[in-house]
């Protein structure tokens, strides 16, 4: 809490005012001095470099309770947000009070957004708007699993200028105008270099299907360039000409985007950029607030009927695949007058299968053999492809052993299949454990083979809602196989529960020395207010409680 | 002169066979010259390795710039195996800025690529100068960077760098290993017979070679006194890739490495003085140093009023010696910086309440001393910091 750090960007230097530290009879005991203050780089994990820096000193104090106090200065000339503020310096940390007070000149149009955040005040005085927001007593937050971002949550206001001077002049009056800005400064940034145009002209001879034309010229920049994060000046908001990355082989998502676009166009095939808040967890649009919300730029290209949404920074992700970083929320379709906002299409229940088979040996010394063989679909196989492209072979194995249903398993061998046209990927697991078997008493049981279920706070604990971005769905097959078992084998009931929130079928049959478990589980992609949140509580407990009674047992010879 | 003994004073190459396998070089080891070995390069005996370092070498000489600077010079080849090694074309080079208007500087960075196409056509890309940034890590360490264009799968990189630094105590170490394999790693020192070093080698049984010889041509003068450089060479061939292991101190403990330390400086006038020969004389050293012995001794009376305004249990001598202790890190904090000299005057740190581990340790030193113990610090190295040798 007591190292204090101003972000800022080159040539926006801040003014440090005042920094002051008093104890606790309010006595000034120490005051920061210039030379207390260091400014150094801010650049952004994942980025190469950004003239973005940050300037930090510390103000901690020997003796508690005490207070600091500072102050400074930031001169903007260009700037799209007066202010995104919350009251919160840290979520954990509650606030006593804070007071956001905004003077703007009386004819400055502006547009807010205010979320748990109430009193204004507002007086015109000398030719000049005042308004106060005031916020007192706030909570600390802490982490609840599978909530909304905690940004959502907290109180917080936005305040965005309705017409403004960014690289060129705009306006953030509609969604509308806002994208019409976006695509006026995309203008003239399609420019491909005469020997590159060469090099599509042949990737594309004789090729006259769209689609068809598409994937090669995707593959083709997948192939030749690489994601290189550079942001100078406004480069975090415009991209860098499509004659860069002909020339350098590499850029951001902005600076690819806008090159496959230059591409496409090249080709006659219309495509435009949709700016997207991406991640698997991300922060939800303010639809009612044009502005930029976005940190990531996809491209769209109209099929007859269909969309192709173009993720253009992973080396390996399918052109015609939508993938767990975009799925599911709106964007922003930069297209001129025509910008709005669209949605980005969401996995189906059956996009994101797991469909596992595990083969389990009991050997008499109840050693096993595993053999797993399982097909993923989704964030799965998303995280496969790049496992199978970018780890070595220690961290490939690390990866797979957490996979495996049995934790102190050893792999002996293991394959990631060559990805197919079905946007899934197989991996085959062999591997070896001792100690399967646990003993109770007489009794040997088999251990289950689970995979984990939802991790969920006692509902009266809870205080922010549920969001599941993405469905999930497990379709297990188990065999085991023992010469051991034989018929003394004790199988449980079979699970069966369905609700509005998923289902969980278990069941368990004999056949000779082989038992069978089939499982399919299925969570549904949704929101679920507080009220909603003990049914899914419930639903989650129930399939764990009758879990517990799914054993299976060998009984003692008689 | 020097303490850096010749193994082999051959001027030949010396191929080694410490690796259990014969190396044959292909590559030139001349920037600029790429040829058709460094693409037909498979690394046969790493079929992980992303990358490999074709070769890497570099130079350390003395020159004469208001005083004797050095000048350290570097030429890397690297070719691109995977996709899992394009992060080698994006160059990162720290170097040191001391605060008080000595600044280490990189100059005439060069960085090219080299694919060849499938219709047999070479394609040269070279970097722009306006693309190569500088960022600021902290008060005393910055970095350029620069991507390197037109990098794929199959492309032979290289990039060629000068630094120069005032710093006679910072003669660039080298690092003969890498976390992808290494083909040839060169460093030459060219010394003269006003700075001595000595130098640790880790992790390095025997150089593949190892040369020495006094530089030809003519002499130097240096504030009236005439000589000659000594130049010596190291080598390393076929270095394997550096694999991280599980519950390693830290990968610098272990990778290939020369260190070098300033020994002696012997002055053109005559006289020397010895740097680091012995622990006694660091030792000695440190005691007459201004930011820790004398601040010790200096800081005694100012602490001895400080520790009179607080009250101390002193039942008996440990409950005493407690109660110091106790005292001082209550009052005081650590600002979370580490280092052996004292950053500020006694003074001032009784103003701000904290400080980095030379001053509050070095305090409490001091405050013990006055209230009758016998105290002393210990120096000690930490694991970022690395080994003590």
């Amino acid at each position: 809490m007591a190292e204090i750090e101003v972000p800022y960007q080159l040539g926006n230097e801040p003014k440090i005012l005042t920094a002051s530290i008093f104890d606790k009879n309010d006595i000034e005991v120490r005051k920061i001095n210039k030379k207390d203050i260091t400014s150094k780089s801010d650049i952004a994990s994942g980025s190469f470099y950004e003239d973005d820096y940050v300037k930090s000193w510390d103000m901690s104090w020997n003796t508690y309770p005490y207070r600091i106090k500072y102050s400074y200065k930031i001169v903007l000339e260009e700037f799209l947000n007066i202010c995104n503020y919350t009251p919160y310096k840290n979520w954990a940390i509650p606030v006593e009070k804070a007071i956001l007070t905004v003077q703007l000149p009386i004819d400055f149009q502006i547009n807010t957004s205010t979320h748990k955040t109430q009193k204004v005040d507002s007086i015109i005085a000398n030719e000049l708007k005042f308004y106060t927001w005031e916020w007192s007593n706030l909570p600390p937050y802490k982490k609840e699993n599978y909530s909304p971002p905690i940004f959502e949550s907290t109180p917080r206001i936005t305040i965005t200028a309705l017409k403004f001077n960014y690289d060129i002049s705009g306006s953030q009056a509609t969604w509308k105008d806002y994208g019409h800005w976006q695509h006026t400064m995309h203008q003239g940034l399609d420019d491909l270099t005469e020997s590159e145009k060469v090099i599509i002209d042949n990737l594309i001879e004789g090729i006259n299907g769209k689609v068809e034309k598409v994937g090669i010229l995707h593959s083709y920049m997948q192939k030749s360039t690489r994601y290189v994060y550079v942001g100078l000046e406004t480069g975090g908001l415009k991209p860098y000409p499509a004659s860069y990355v002909c020339e350098n082989k590499f850029g951001d998502c902005k600076a690819l985007t806008n090159y496959m676009q230059a591409v496409l166009s090249y080709c006659g095939v219309p495509s435009y950029q949709v700016d997207v808040y991406a991640g698997k967890k991300p922060i939800r649009l303010d639809t009612k607030l044009p502005s930029q919300q976005f940190n990531h730029v996809v491209l769209a290209v109209p099929m007859a009927g269909d969309t192709l949404w173009l993720e253009n920074t992973s080396k390996y992700l399918p052109f015609d695949y939508t993938g767990s970083f975009i799925q599911n929320r709106k964007g922003l379709i930069i297209k001129d007058s025509a910008s709005k906002l669209v949605n980005i299409p969401s996995f189906d229940i059956n996009d994101v299968l797991q469909s596992r088979i595990t083969k389990v040996s009991i050997t008499d010394d109840e050693s096993i053999l595993l053999t797993t063989n399982n097909t993923y679909k989704g964030p799965m196989y998303e995280s496969l492809l790049y496992v199978k492209h970018e780890y070595s072979e220690k961290e490939s194995k690390d990866f797979i052993r957490n996979i495996l249903p049995i934790q102190n398993a050893v792999i002996t061998n293991y394959e990631i299949k060559e990805p197919n046209s079905k946007k899934e990927v197989s991996i085959i697991v062999e591997s070896e454990a001792q100690n399967f078997l646990i003993k109770a008493g007489k009794l040997k049981i088999i251990p289950p083979l689970f995979f984990e279920l939802l991790d969920l706070e006692n509902p009266t604990q809870r205080t922010r809602p549920v969001r599941m971005i993405a469905p999930s769905h497990i379709k297990d097959t188990i065999y085991i196989d023992s010469p051991v078992i034989n018929k003394q084998i004790s199988l449980p009931e079979t699970i069966d529960v369905v609700s509005e929130y998923g289902s969980y079928y278990e069941s368990a049959a004999l056949h000779d020395s082989l038992i069978i478990i089939t499982r399919n589980y299925q969570l549904y992609a949704n929101e679920y207010d507080l009220k909603q949140y003990l049914g899914l509580f419930q639903f989650n407990k129930t399939i764990s409680e009758k879990r517990k009674y799914f054993v299976i047992l060998i009984k003692p010879n008689e | 002169m020097n303490k850096i003994i010749l193994a082999f004073a051959i001027s030949i190459f010396y191929y080694s066979t410490i690796f259990g396998q014969d190396f044959k070089l292909t590559t030139t080891l001349e920037f600029g010259h790429v040829t058709m070995e460094d693409f037909d390069y498979q690394h046969d005996t790493d079929l992980e390795a992303s990358a490999v370092v074709l070769f890497d070498k570099g130079e350390s000489i003395f020159y004469i710039n208001n005083g004797l600077d050095i000048r350290f010079h570097r030429q890397k080849r690297i070719k691109i195996l995977q996709n899992a090694g394009l992060d080698y074309a994006n160059i990162t080079i720290p170097y040191y800025v001391d605060g008080y208007g000595k600044t280490e500087i990189i100059k005439d960075i060069k960085a090219k690529s080299y694919t060849l196409l499938i219709n047999g056509q070479l394609v040269r890309r070279e970097i722009d100068v306006d693309n190569v940034f500088t960022e600021v890590i902290n008060s005393n360490w910055k970095q350029k960077k620069f991507a390197i264009p037109d990098v794929q799968v199959g492309t032979i990189i290289e990039y060629e760098y000068t630094l120069e630094t005032p710093f006679k105590f910072n003669l660039p170490d080298w690092g003969f290993q890498d976390y992808i394999p290494t083909l040839h790693s060169e460093y030459t020192l060219q010394t003269v017979p006003f700075y001595e070093y000595i130098y640790i080698a880790q992790g390095i049984t025997n150089f593949t070679n190892q040369r020495s010889f006094q530089s030809k041509g003519f002499e130097h003068n240096y504030a009236q006194v005439k000589y000659a450089d000594m130049q010596t060479t190291y080598i390393m061939e076929n270095v394997p890739s550096f694999v991280d292991e599980g519950y390693i101190t830290s990968p610098d403990h272990y990778i290939m490495k020369m260190d070098f330390q300033l020994s002696k400086i012997n002055f053109p006038r005559g006289g020397s003085s010895e740097i680091q020969t012995t622990w006694e004389k660091l030792n000695e050293d440190l005691h007459k140093h201004d930011d820790f012995g004398k601040y010790i001794k200096k800081s005694e009376p100012i602490f001895d009023d400080y520790m009179a305004t607080q009250y101390l249990k002193s039942n008996t001598t440990a409950e005493l010696a407690q109660s110091v202790i106790t005292t001082i890190k209550n009052d005081f904090n650590w600002n979370g910086r580490y280092g052996k000299y004292a950053s500020q005057k006694p003074q001032q740190l009784l103003k701000a309440k904290s400080g980095n581990a030379a001053d509050m340790n070095l305090f409490l030193v001091s405050a013990l001393r006055s209230s009758g113990f016998k105290a002393y610090p210990i120096l000690l190295s930490t694991r970022n910091h690395g080994r003590i040798f």
